[in-house]
């Protein structure tokens, strides 16, 4: 009894697990590549009758991978002008008759294009092994259950269009059908729209309010802030975070926080706020020690207000030293010391 | 009588009297200024001596003893095949030769006038001597803004604290010690120059200085590729001011014999050619020309039509000409009339873009974005400063301040995108600093309250001079607080002309490296004179200006397949490697190696770049992934993978290590590895012969073996003659080996 059970078990398990081209379509592949999870891995590694494609990728900015984000647009591109072909040519409508297709070049043309985020699938990634992104996995038919070799792997050459990396899979059948890679460029509407419909309203905006839109547009102080605040900005590092999309803090080994980068080459972005406000506190002292001072009247107001802005740019500026001295450690020079 | 006693006490002088002594005093001001900037600049000579520094200078020294040797004519046509073996390159047609006009004319003059200087010292010192200038222009460019701008009592003032500050702020000496001959060494003069003669056209709305901005910015055509930027700020400041209203004729005026003359000028640079007219850096200069033209008719129909009519005039005009532009300028970029974005402005907008599809680009650092410490450690207290100076500037909101403005918001966007152009926002922010500085002296810095008694007697004063006191004294701290501070980051940052390296002995007194000069000049006394010498790159320009051998790649990165070549040799197993250089054509290779001595910027720690830029080329031959081991580091020791192991560059870095350590494991002082020593002694050689290393083993050069005379494979040749030789020979004869002794 037992023995059946376990039977039945084991059947049940073999025909769950391994999965077909068509369902695998059908269920998981609709407008992109196929997302594997931590949830779904084990049914779509387990090819019975079509090739896999896998692109590996971390897309988080905490990964920092450049090429990741670059290439993915172009391959979920590639994957769903493939699905959308690969439906419109009707080759998923014929019934699947339950037999198995033992042609295995047949099945090698049937590829699943797939991919797996580091961040949905931690688990999947153990399994891979990797420890470099991105990859582009390939497997035969019915090798994908050992995930970590894969048939083959593609090469990033910097100029990964569409049609090169098509070109690397339709290589591995000689029964694959260029026509189902024909990529279709699709006109992304709803952004398409969204931009019509912001420029519509801004026309309309700009006609009803002209006026009071063009004493904003002509305010001095408007201006003057901006650009200030711009100037102060790009000179705490700005640019650097968002070209490098660096961490917001660090850690230590203990997990405890640190908010400056050891090196003067590098920085995080908790840096550029906390470099920023001391800018701003340093600039708006010197600003009221040399303009709007002289609008008090009292000499006693007068000499308080430039005490107080006095000490607020000395402690600004020897704070702003004594973060330095912390990146660079052979600054000689301190006005305080505060680290 | 030049002064006299009057009844009260007081002493008159004569006014002629006080102009010449105002004027004595700023003459000495400015030597002081000029002496601060000029001998900040020569920490490099003292230490070390005369000599160029770094890559780029040195072909630039080449170039410009080419020049001084032949004719101007000569110069502009010249073909140099001493470098990219076997292609040559058009030199005269691809540098900018304003730099080396400059050092050839100044040659020749001194020449003239009796004074024999060598063109190595001029080269050397030219860059000091060009600061001066700069903070010249400097003055004058801070005085004509504070002209303008409301509440600087003194004028003068501002513009010495500028000029001061440009003299040694360490982003522009970065740039600009003696012996860092680059074009930024006179380029930033020349910027500063044009924009001062640029305001003073504005304001006067004069031919003469329209036309000698013109002349400048030729001159700055001629020195730097950056002179883009000039062409892009004066039409953005004309723009932002006809969007203010403030058309007026002396702005035309200016802009027109700017534009016109400028540009037909800038084409007589063989470099530049037809670029103003077709690449979009230079179409923003063009749209405002036409676009000032519009104004000026419109703003004579205003004068002459009925409102309405003007008005309905306008909006017709006004779509015909903006469908006519973009129609116009779609359609030539589509037929290939206009140039795309060229590469190096595009990795200006998107760092990202250049870093995957450009690798030479994203391997060199000054391509990186800015992280904020550079920018305190390049400007100091100016950086809380500048916001300040950019308030100052709108107070008033003149023509020339707008120009201030723009500058600045500009500038701080590019130096913060790629930390090379921390050089062009260093001047803005010296202006901006000594307006800021100029304006605390003109309020806090007047005593003469204190010798009036009638003053004296308001109520509070006492505050007033207190206040005074504090804010001058904190003042003078911070001034002399930068002034140390500039002083260290250029005594300890930029003045390493990394061709003689210094470094300390174990005793603590300090040494000078020298190998690369040694080893160039081994080069060039122990070699044939067409012999080819192939390394990497960065070694390029200086094997052409040192040793004067060819090489077959250098700093000027124009062909890339070439370089993919040099690396793939450089990558690739012996027997490869070998067709490749033989087909090449080299005689002499040279690797630089620190694992002796601890130089991290050796061809090791480069050769992932290597590989890279190859694997570009040849993806399927080349891959980056052997060179790492499976667990993902980079090992240079026992467990290297295969490829890094059988590679011709790992081959030359280590080969005969292991005998300097006598029978102990060597250690490779950069990457802190350890090679066992029977491992370290099966590295060997069989395509190359070692023929020089240098003192503290930094260079190496090895010579590739002539065919072998009947034919035989020299890998072969080498296998049998290893096997040949028993395990007891091959110890008798390391240990018959002489001692070798090093120095650290």
């Amino acid at each position: 009894m037992r023995l059946q059970s376990l039977l039945i078990c084991a059947f049940l398990t073999g025909i769950s697990l391994a999965e077909t081209f068509s369902h695998v379509v059908k269920s998981l592949g609709s407008n992109g590549p196929v997302k594997v999870t931590d949830n779904n891995y084990q049914e779509v590694m387990a090819n019975e009758d079509y090739s896999l494609v896998l692109f590996i990728t971390a897309s988080s900015p905490r990964i920092g991978c450049v090429l990741c984000t670059e290439v993915m647009p172009k391959y979920s591109q590639l994957a769903s002008s493939y699905y959308k072909n690969l439906r419109a040519s009707g080759v998923l409508n014929v019934k699947d008759d339950g037999l198995k297709n033992e042609d295995l070049e047949l099945n090698k043309s049937k590829f699943v294009i797939a991919y797996a985020d580091l961040s949905d699938a931690p688990e999947f990634f153990k399994i891979l092994g990797i420890n470099s992104v991105p990859k582009v996995y390939y497997y035969d038919p019915r090798k994908a259950m050992d995930a970590a070799n894969p048939t083959d792997q593609y090469r990033f050459a910097g100029d990964d269009i569409p049609q090169r990396m098509s070109g690397w899979i339709m290589s591995h059948s000689s029964k694959s059908d260029p026509e189902l890679f024909h990529i279709i460029e699709t006109p992304d509407y709803q952004s398409m729209m969204a931009n019509v419909f912001a420029f519509l309203v801004a026309l309309f905006v700009l006609y009803k309010k002209s006026d009071r839109l063009m004493q904003v547009v002509f305010n001095k102080k408007l201006w003057r802030a901006c650009c200030m605040i711009l100037v102060i900005l790009l000179c705490s590092g700005y640019m650097y975070n968002r070209i490098r999309q660096t961490e917001f803090t660090g850690h230590t080994q203990e997990g405890l926080p640190v908010y400056f980068a050891p090196s003067q080459q590098s920085q995080y972005a908790a840096e550029t706020q906390i470099v920023s406000v001391i800018y701003a506190f340093a600039a708006v002292g010197v600003i009221v020690i040399a303009d709007t001072v002289n609008r008090a009247v009292n000499p006693k107001h007068r000499f308080s207000i430039i005490v107080v802005c006095l000490v607020v740019v000395y402690f600004a500026y020897a704070y702003l030293m004594a973060c330095f001295k912390a990146k660079n450690q052979g600054y000689p020079f301190s006005l305080m010391s505060v680290f | 009588m030049l002064y006299s006693v009057d009844k009260e006490g007081y002493v008159r002088v004569d006014s002629s009297l006080l102009v010449a002594f105002k004027l004595l005093l700023e003459t000495a001001i400015f030597v002081s200024i000029s002496f601060a900037a000029i001998s900040s600049r020569l920490f490099s000579v003292i230490r070390f001596e005369s000599i160029i520094h770094e890559f780029d200078p040195w072909f630039n020294f080449r170039a410009t003893k080419y020049l001084v040797s032949h004719s101007f004519y000569q110069f502009l046509n010249w073909f140099d095949d001493k470098t990219w073996y076997p292609l040559g390159r058009v030199t005269g047609g691809t540098l900018y030769p304003g730099l080396m006009v400059t050092s050839s004319v100044l040659y020749h003059f001194l020449h003239k006038i009796g004074l024999p200087i060598d063109v190595r010292n001029i080269c050397v010192l030219l860059a000091p001597a060009f600061s001066s200038i700069t903070s010249l222009a400097t003055f004058l460019l801070t005085w004509e803004i504070s002209d303008t701008v409301k509440g600087l009592r003194y004028r003068k003032t501002s513009a010495f604290f500028a000029a001061f500050f440009m003299s040694i702020v360490p982003g522009y000496i970065s740039r600009s010690v003696a012996g860092s001959y680059d074009n930024e060494a006179i380029a930033i003069t020349l910027l500063m120059v044009t924009f001062y003669l640029w305001i003073k056209s504005v304001r006067l709305g004069s031919v003469f200085y329209a036309s000698l901005t013109a002349i400048t910015y030729f001159y700055m055509v001629s020195a730097w590729g950056g002179y883009v930027f000039i062409t892009n700020m004066i039409p953005l400041h004309v723009f932002i001011l006809l969007l203010m209203g403030r058309f007026n004729y002396k702005l035309y005026t200016s802009y027109c014999t700017w534009y016109v003359l400028g540009t037909v000028m800038s084409m007589q640079i063989p470099f530049v050619g037809f670029l103003p007219i077709r690449s979009n850096d230079h179409m923003s200069a063009l749209g405002v020309f036409g676009l000032l033209q519009f104004v000026l008719v419109a703003n004579y129909l205003k004068r002459i039509l009925s409102p309405e009519k003007f008005h309905r005039l306008m909006i017709a005009s006004g779509s015909i000409v903006l469908t006519l532009g973009i129609a116009g300028l779609v359609l030539a970029t589509k037929i290939g009339i206009i140039a795309p974005w060229t590469g190096r402005f595009y990795s200006l907008w998107d760092t990202s873009y250049a870093k995957i599809h450009i690798p030479i680009i994203a391997s060199v650092s000054e391509h990186q974005p800015t992280p904020w410490a550079s920018f305190f450690f390049d400007m100091n207290f100016l950086v809380w400063l500048f916001p300040v100076g950019v308030f100052i500037c709108f107070q008033d909101l003149s023509d020339e301040a707008v120009f201030i403005i723009v500058y600045s918001v500009l500038a701080s966007y590019f130096s913060g995108v790629m930390i090379r152009l921390i050089l062009t926002l260093s001047p803005v922010v010296c202006v901006c600093g000594g307006l800021t500085v100029g304006k605390l002296c003109s309020i806090y810095m007047d005593f003469k309250d204190i010798f009036n008694s009638k003053a004296q007697k308001v109520s509070g004063a006492i505050f007033d001079t207190f206040s005074k006191l504090l804010v001058t004294s904190s003042l003078i701290f911070y001034l002399y607080y930068y002034v140390y501070h500039c002083t260290w980051v250029t005594s300890n940052a930029y003045s390493s002309p990394s061709v003689v390296l210094a470094s300390r002995n174990p005793d603590g007194s300090s040494t000078i490296i020298d190998d690369f000069r040694e080893a160039y000049y081994w080069l060039r006394m122990n070699t044939a004179d067409d012999s080819k010498v192939m390394a990497w790159w960065d070694y390029g320009y200086q094997i052409g200006g040192m040793a004067d051998r060819t090489t077959f790649v250098d700093n000027n990165t124009w062909n890339n397949t070439h370089i993919a070549t040099v690396g793939k040799a450089m990558a690739v197993d012996e027997r490869q490697s070998e067709v490749i250089m033989r087909r090449l054509g080299v005689d002499y290779v040279l690797v630089i190696f620190g694992g002796v001595l601890g130089y991290s910027g050796d061809d090791i720690n480069k050769f992932l770049w290597m590989v890279r830029i190859s694997e570009g080329i040849w993806p399927d031959e080349v891959s980056e992934r052997n060179y790492f081991t499976p667990g993902g580091a980079y090992r240079v020791d026992d467990l290297a993978t295969p490829a890094m192991k059988n590679s011709l560059m790992y081959k030359m870095s280590y080969y005969r290590f292991g005998d300097l350590f006598q029978g102990r494991d060597a250690m490779d002082r950069v990457r802190q590895q350890r090679l066992s020593a029977q491992y370290a002694e099966h590295i060997n050689l069989d395509v190359l012969e070692e023929v020089f290393t240098s003192e503290n083993w930094i260079v190496r050069i090895y010579k590739l073996k002539d065919q072998d005379t009947f034919g035989r494979d020299l890998i072969d040749l080498g296998e049998q003659k290893r096997h040949q030789l028993g395990k007891k020979a091959l110890r008798k004869k390391t240990r018959s080996k002489p001692e070798l002794d090093i120095r650290i």
